[in-house]
């Protein structure tokens, strides 16, 4: 039997036991409730924290007339986590034929040690689903964006205009062309989200702290036409497989403007796989080759020798065929048939004739500063400022500058050889020819729209003024005759007169020829091989520049075949006069620009 | 059996007693404590008041932080839902801009519809109208 103070003892012990728990309890939530709150808050937000980049959206590139040139798409990028993957030879060998890859490099990846590998990245949407419908464990997907050419080329593998477009990189970063000299514009600013996730990964709603929007980037439309463009790669591409040339670059622009209306060379590329070419490939070679213009060049120091007053159109000079400059002597082209030159010949003459010794004289005639401050006038030796990525500025050497060698310099440089240009700085050239005598900026950005639909048009540098009006009037009525009476008579079209001029430069490239070095000791002679750098055989950059119609111009094109295969004194399957002429008509009826003569038969050959 | 004078049984925590003591002191005694415990009574029920009105609040709390949180995944995925269609918008996008191509079309127009290209000598210009339209 219990006593009263019995049962009193059993209930303070039970108590004091259960203040003892209760306390423990208590002492312990306060000490992670209290002391250990900081540490802890920071590991369980850290365990939902969710910061992650929201990327902007890049911007468009259209044509002139809004054809979609370059846009972005999402696409599924393949991983796989190796531990979760049941049976890795299976899987390789179902993936295998999906993915296009090797069954060995498939199953290595899956039987990695890593936790997490790439498989395949941005992959195309039918292969992505195949994928799906195998529903492999340990096999996963992830969205990624792709930056996509539709527009495709007219040859096999390539895409419209692609060296003027350039790509963009796996990092999203835009790689040649307008893609990276314009890579600011559209790209945008990407935003971020700093919020707190579910155990499976999902946001939790109302859970944003901090919230930074990206800003999506500028559509840019472009100058270039698309079917202007297809043209041109057309014929380019067929002169291209004739000549079996090197290279081969196209430009259509607008004279008054500026702006480039078509720009094609070949070899060209896919733009959307990008990844396994030789990036020789991906740079503009009418902006970043440089190259010894030839004739073409007559034509400016002819504009400068009449700007300066140095020369007059009835002066005339006398062609033997043989300048002596030091120890060089300068000929002319057509020195087998007209060996002994062709008597005294007018500025006019030198352009029809394409005239070396003429052109030289003339040079000469004006001085040589003055020849070399008109060929800088003429936006020679600086980038011509056209927004795409990798231009040159091409090489003009002072006649009496550390690099220069005085008359033969200036001579040299009046018919072409001894500097380098650019295919495109030769078309602003031209240009100013054919406006009036204003050399204004190559651009191929017509604008731009930001994402709050405001379109801004692109403002080009306004054009400079390089020599007076009468002078331009002049030279293109000078090269309005070399393609009506001259050499570069098969460029003429039937309807349109045409000014023009065609140019061929040899390539200096090294040369390996065999030097005799002594005789061994049975009086036999012991040879070398020497290699040497000089003019190539054969080895030749060959263009035709023109301006349409010649009454008022509104075009300027160049046509230029680098590398072709040759025969003889430069024969070569198409010449670039002939490739205009069956491209011109072409141009002149796409861009519908009447006819400015009554048709007439084509001039023979 | 039972405890002579044994107390009875109380219970830990809020409550308080389960049963009241058995009044055996005289009744000017009892008087004098009612009011106070009158006062006993009348607190009772208010904090249970309060206790069902704060676990009413609580309650009404945790069904709109759920409801926020499904209205959130809703919304989360109806984006994803938007993004699906936005990245098949971009494939058609993409695929009209393909189709679009003036090599494609020229390549259908020559073996599909067997059209030639027309000689550009063929093409005449309208002259401009001399008329003065009013």
């Amino acid at each position: 039997m219990l006593a009263r103070t019995d049962s009193r003892a059993r209930a303070l012990i039970l108590l004091l036991v259960a203040a003892i728990v209760a306390t423990g309890i208590g002492t312990r939530l306060a000490w992670w409730q209290i002391v250990e709150r900081d540490p802890l808050t920071a590991i369980a937000l850290h365990q939902l924290a969710r910061h992650e980049q929201i990327p902007a959206e890049r911007g468009e590139i259209t044509d002139a007339s809004g054809v979609l040139l370059a846009t972005s798409v999402e696409l599924q990028s393949i991983f796989a986590t190796p531990p979760s993957v049941e049976d890795p030879e299976s899987a390789a060998a179902l993936l295998a034929p999906a993915l296009s890859m090797d069954v060995d490099d498939l199953r290595a990846r899956l039987t990695s040690e890593d936790p997490w590998v790439w498989l395949q990245r941005r992959v195309d949407p039918t292969v992505s689903e195949r994928v799906r419908n195998m529903d492999l464990p340990g096999i996963g997907m992830l969205p990624e964006t792709k930056r996509v050419y539709p527009v495709q080329g007219i040859s096999p593998r390539t895409t419209l205009a692609a060296q003027v477009i350039g790509f963009v990189n796996v990092d999203g970063v835009g790689q040649y062309g307008i893609e990276s000299a314009e890579d600011d514009l559209l790209a945008g600013l990407s935003g971020s989200v700093a919020a707190q996730e579910d155990v499976i990964g999902r946001q939790i709603a109302d859970s944003v702290d901090e919230l930074r929007q990206p800003v999506d980037g500028s559509d840019v439309q472009l100058t270039i036409d698309a079917g202007l463009q297809h043209l041109l790669e057309v014929a380019l591409w067929s002169t291209y497989r004739r000549n079996s040339a090197e290279g081969v670059t196209g430009v259509v622009m607008d004279v008054t403007s500026g702006a480039v209306l078509a720009l094609a060379t070949f070899p060209s590329y896919d733009a959307n796989r990008y990844g396994t070419l030789d990036p020789e490939v991906f740079s503009n070679p009418a902006v970043a080759r440089q190259y010894e213009p030839g004739s073409v060049m007559k034509a400016f120091t002819v504009s400068a020798a009449l700007d300066a007053g140095a020369i007059t159109l009835t002066d005339r000079f006398k062609d033997n065929n043989n300048l002596r400059i030091g120890d060089v002597r300068i000929q002319n082209a057509d020195r087998y048939t007209s060996p002994y030159g062709h008597g005294r010949i007018t500025a006019g003459d030198v352009l029809k004739l394409s005239n070396n010794v003429g052109a030289a004289k003339i040079g000469l005639a004006l001085g040589r500063e003055r020849l070399y401050q008109a060929f800088r006038r003429f936006g020679f030796g600086v980038p011509t400022g056209i927004e795409i990525s990798g231009e040159a500025s091409g090489v003009v050497w002072n006649p009496d500058g550390p690099n220069g060698s005085g008359d033969l310099t200036a001579a040299q440089n009046a018919f072409g050889q001894g500097l380098s240009v650019t295919a495109m700085q030769l078309v602003a050239g031209y240009a100013a020819i054919g406006n009036g005598g204003e050399l204004v900026t190559p651009h191929v950005v017509a604008g731009w729209t930001t994402p709050d639909g405001t379109y801004h048009q692109a403002q080009p540098p306004t054009p400079r003024r390089i020599m007076r009006e009468e002078t331009a009037d002049t030279v293109l009525r000078l090269l309005t005759d070399a393609v009506d009476e001259g050499i570069a008579q098969p460029a003429s079209i039937p309807g349109y007169s045409v000014a023009g001029k065609t140019g061929t430069a040899q390539i200096a490239g090294p040369i390996t020829t065999r030097v005799q070095t002594g005789t061994d000791e049975r009086g036999k002679p012991i040879y070398e091989r020497s290699t040497h750098f000089g003019y190539v055989n054969g080895w030749i950059d060959s263009s035709f520049i023109s301006l349409m119609p010649a009454s008022d111009p509104k075009i300027c094109t160049l046509l230029l075949i680098h590398r072709p295969a040759t025969w003889g004194l430069y024969q070569m399957a198409q010449r670039p006069d002939d490739l205009f002429r069956e491209l011109a008509p072409d141009i002149l009826s796409y861009l519908a620009i009447p006819p400015d003569r009554p048709a007439q038969p084509v001039a023979s050959r | 059996m039972a405890i002579v004078g044994a107390r009875p049984a109380r219970r830990f925590g809020l409550f308080g007693r389960t049963r009241p003591r058995p009044r055996t002191i005289a009744q000017p005694r009892r008087r004098a404590g009612a009011g106070r415990r009158a006062q006993r009574v009348g607190g009772v029920p208010g904090m249970l008041i309060g206790i069902a009105a704060a676990a009413g609040l609580a309650l009404f709390h945790l069904s709109q932080s759920s409801h926020v949180a499904a209205t959130g995944y809703e919304i989360a995925d109806l984006h994803a839902a938007l993004a699906e269609l936005r990245a098949e918008q971009q494939q058609l996008l993409f695929q009209i801009g393909e189709a679009r191509s003036p090599a494609v079309i020229q390549h259908r127009a020559k073996t599909t519809l067997q059209l030639e290209t027309l000689s550009p000598d063929v093409v005449t210009f309208a002259q401009p109208s001399t008329k003065q339209h009013k």
